[in-house]
């Protein structure tokens, strides 16, 4: 069993470092793309067809892919105003419950959004500049929430470990 | 029940959960499925957090968001954020609170250079908070004053119970010694 979880556990890691990894990449376009812009507007008066669309989509990888590698680095915020002065092994039971939680509002959302992703490439909605499809993006937001699902999966094994610790 | 009772509940609820420790986000979302379920009921509300994560997402104003942050991390990483708060916390240390005045005034220069609150609290934030987490001369004298009649075995026990509680999970900022010898 210990063998199975520590597997998981290092497979999820490598996904999350990869999510991670992608998403850092998308701020990188964003920003040059940003800069990129910003310049040949202000020289050339000619700014880059299509920006304020490829801006739009590039978000979605830089909140869809940041979300799970967060999740995983146990980063996101949260309030310890109260709970931080428990005790570590009753505040992670606490935060066990509120995993439970978590996992059962990203399940919904990982489930409700394949079919959203193929309604979206059935009917074809694209940009109007660059005519960009945006049902692979759709696909990403349910692939990230897929992701997001066995991460706090992770998180969860993890408070309920330092929870039962002596 | 009327859609302002759900409402005040759903705020309630939501106080709850965020001073439970649960993750903003997704203490935000939970609330929010609860609410549209009982508004909407659950087919309503599935079309709904199918669609949301995705618009409100791929939303062209908040691109500056993740922009002032990552900018925030390059100031913080170059060291300007740095030598701003060395330079508040020189002048304004002294002064009862210093630690937090000193950070008023570095997050006031920041603003003057970036215009970003969410840049400021990135490259404040990753300066000041270590500064803040410190244990701090003062009450590491308290607490040996405090603990002196003790043998030096219990002394050493309290010190070792008092940082760890302290520090809860909070990864250690530096290395401590401390050396008792015993008149």
């Amino acid at each position: 069993m210990q063998t199975i979880i520590s597997l998981y556990k290092t497979i999820i890691t490598k996904i999350a470092r990869i999510c991670g990894i992608l998403g850092a990449i998308s701020l990188i376009l964003l920003s040059l793309l940003t800069v990129g812009d910003v310049l040949l507007r202000f020289f050339f008066n000619s700014p880059i067809v299509g920006s304020y669309e490829l801006t739009e989509y590039l978000l979605i990888p830089i909140v869809f892919f940041a979300i799970p590698w967060a999740t995983k680095e146990k980063s996101n915020v949260r309030v310890d105003l109260i709970v931080g002065r428990f005790r570590k092994h009753r505040r992670a039971v606490i935060y066990a419950i509120s995993c439970v939680l978590s996992i059962i509002v990203t399940s919904v959302f990982a489930w409700f959004t394949v079919p959203q992703a193929f309604y979206i490439l059935e009917v074809y909605i694209h940009s109007e500049m660059l005519k960009i499809p945006a049902f692979p993006f759709y696909f990403l937001t349910a692939l990230a929430f897929f992701i997001l699902f066995f991460i706090l999966i992770d998180n969860l094994i993890d408070f309920i470990e330092e929870a039962s610790a002596k | 029940m009327s859609v302002e009772l759900i409402g005040i509940i759903g705020i309630f609820l939501l106080m709850f959960l965020l001073f439970a420790g649960m993750w903003l986000g997704f203490a935000m979302a939970f609330v929010g499925f609860i609410g549209l379920v009982i508004v909407m009921g659950f087919d309503g509300a599935v079309t709904v957090m199918a669609t949301i994560p995705y618009t409100r997402s791929a939303f062209y104003s908040i691109s500056a968001l993740p922009l002032f942050t990552f900018m925030g991390v390059v100031v913080g990483a170059s060291g300007i954020g740095n030598d701003l708060y060395d330079t508040a916390y020189k002048w304004f240390g002294r002064l009862p609170g210093g630690l937090a005045v000193s950070t008023i005034f570095a997050s006031g220069g920041f603003a003057a250079i970036t215009g970003s609150s969410s840049a400021s609290i990135v490259t404040l934030g990753s300066v000041a908070i270590p500064e803040m987490k410190k244990f701090k001369y003062k009450n590491l004298k308290e607490l040996i004053l405090r603990i002196q009649p003790e043998s030096m075995e219990k002394q050493r026990t309290i010190l070792d119970q008092t940082l760890e509680e302290w520090r809860g999970d909070v990864e250690q900022l530096d290395d401590i010694l401390v050396i008792g010898r015993r008149f």
